[in-house]
């Protein structure tokens, strides 16, 4: 690839990355936002969106909760677009790329948080001193910085690694290919057992068949099944703080009961 | 007594004051590290309130050392904490006899809760509505599914992130305290989590294609495997599928090994010719 394409699109992810963490995570360093960037400058926009789309399906329960380190959907998604448009390849060459990068991507992480945390004795310091101005430079300069050595990698990965990619995908049978895209289809399940993961309870079930018969039965698009959900929510939550009064009197009757 | 407006502060040096705090609060996760967390955004979001409240440098420096202190929450809810803090550091700039030491010990108490409810609402409900959205344009090829998806979310997220600020400041400690014992906080949670629960379910079987073109020929009848489960109940299989990822994850299997494994089935599924 071209060098000087490489570094553009090196910046703009460093650039997205540091908004991300900066504005309070508004979701643009996901796949579905930085594919159709990379395929923009790589010339190929259409191929960029449903790239992104698939990807991100993939990626969905990818997600940072608490400081715990996630695949890193972003770098493997940026480096799986580029490959696969500058190859000429369809989304499953991304994917193909995509994946494993995305977990070694995850190291990169690890460092950053390792290398913020150096300079949390010059930040005492500054406190101490009262150096307010200081400690604002500080704050500026390490949102950003630690994350040079992933850039670099990724630079490197998208100037030189084509040729490597290449060969890769040549080496790479006709019915592993096809297998490899049919897997691409079964893959949103990782995602989607991961989000259950965090939000299944025995009493919250009903909710998540609900949503299934919805879609099998009535095929609602997502967003019906969104607004449903929300209007379900809130009557749920109204009677349950209806009841809720009616519950603490009567634990308040009984507490009078075992008084006397 | 005059019904004031949450969102609302008279005063314009203090509204000045709190919209700073409102675009630092934003920045909490940005130097986040193993060993303090936010602890370095938590000092940076908090400089322009104690600038203002304090003048002398002993007391300045007080304060920025009780902020350089361990914290982390959810971002997008930080403003409930920071707008929170800020309307504690000005009582404890103006009465001599405040106890500092609270000041902390709310933050810590309410950082837990609003991480839980804020994971829940914006990682586990709204992202995944603004994301499944955004999937299902943009697969069709369409730019809008992007933009929906970003705008979605960060409608909702930012209405958050800049009146959380002025609640916070407003209502003082007493409300969210009992916002937090009465269990207002739990019932946002199980709501954000219905509504989650819900689009999951949509996704699964909207998103997951999983059928099996093999026909059986069985004594000359064509027998097609996927109408027989189709009949059983539409999108079993990707159902099934959800559910196996389910058991493994929960077994702490590492995705990426289920991931792995998907890749090996359907490579194996195309040499045998199931699919």
């Amino acid at each position: 690839m071209n060098i000087g394409i490489a570094l553009l699109i090196t910046l703009v992810v460093w650039l997205i990355t540091w908004a991300e963490a900066w504005f309070a995570y508004p979701m643009i360093n996901t796949p579905l936002v930085l594919c159709p960037i990379v395929g923009l400058i790589l010339g190929d926009f259409q191929a960029g969106i449903i790239a992104g789309a698939t990807l991100q399906l993939i990626f969905l329960g990818v997600m940072q909760i608490g400081g715990t380190l996630p695949a890193d959907a972003s770098l493997g998604a940026v480096i799986g677009t580029a490959f696969s448009i500058t190859m000429g390849q369809d989304v499953e060459t991304a994917l193909t790329f995509a994946v494993p990068i995305a977990v070694l991507g995850s190291t990169f992480t690890l460092l950053k948080y390792i290398i913020n945390g150096l300079v949390n004795p010059y930040v005492e310091k500054l406190c101490e001193k009262g150096d307010a101005k200081g400690i604002e430079r500080v704050h500026i300069l390490v949102s950003f910085l630690p994350d040079l050595p992933k850039m670099l990698v990724l630079f490197a990965a998208l100037a030189f690694g084509t040729g490597f990619a290449q060969g890769l995908i040549d080496a790479i049978p006709e019915v592993v290919q096809s297998g490899l895209d049919y897997a691409t289809n079964l893959m949103p399940a990782v995602g989607i057992a991961l989000l259950l993961k965090m939000m299944w309870s025995g009493k919250m079930a009903v909710y998540y068949f609900l949503g299934v018969i919805l879609v099998s039965y009535f095929n609602a698009p997502i967003l019906a099944d969104a607004c449903l959900g929300v209007i379900i929510a809130v009557v749920t939550v109204m009677n349950e703080r209806k009841a809720a009064p009616v519950a603490q009197a009567v634990q308040s009757v009984e507490e009078e009961l075992f008084n006397d | 007594m005059t019904k004031q407006n949450a969102f609302q502060v008279q005063d314009k040096e203090d509204r000045k004051m709190l919209k700073k705090v409102f675009w630092r609060t934003m920045t909490l996760s940005s130097t986040y590290n193993y060993e303090r967390m936010q602890s370095l955004g938590y000092v940076y979001t908090m400089i322009p309130v104690i600038d203002r409240y304090y003048d002398k440098k002993e007391d300045k420096i007080e304060a920025y050392k009780r902020h350089y202190e361990l914290f982390n929450t959810t971002p997008t809810m930080g403003g409930f904490i920071t707008g929170l803090s800020t309307s504690m550091e000005k009582e404890a700039a103006e009465d001599e006899n405040f106890d500092k030491s609270s000041i902390n010990a709310v933050k810590l108490s309410l950082m837990g809760p609003f991480a839980g409810i804020g994971d829940s609402i914006f990682q586990g409900s709204l992202r995944i509505i603004s994301l499944g959205i955004g999937i299902a344009l943009a697969a069709q090829g369409s730019i809008l599914g992007v933009i929906l998806h970003l705008l979605i979310y960060n409608v909702i997220a930012h209405l958050l992130r800049y009146y959380g600020v002025f609640a916070g400041y407003n209502m003082g400690t007493s409300f969210i305290k009992t916002a937090s014992e009465n269990g207002i906080l739990g019932q946002i949670t199980k709501g954000a989590g219905i509504v989650g629960l819900m689009t999951i379910g949509a996704m699964t079987c909207s998103m997951i294609s999983f059928e099996i073109p093999a026909v059986l020929n069985i004594q000359g009848s064509e027998l097609v495997i996927q109408d027989m489960l189709n009949q059983i109940f539409p999108n079993l299989l990707p159902l099934l599928l959800t559910f196996v990822c389910y058991k493994l994850v929960n077994k702490n299997v590492k995705p990426i090994w289920i991931m792995l494994g998907l890749m090996v089935i359907g490579v194996i599924g195309k040499v045998i010719g199931v699919f």
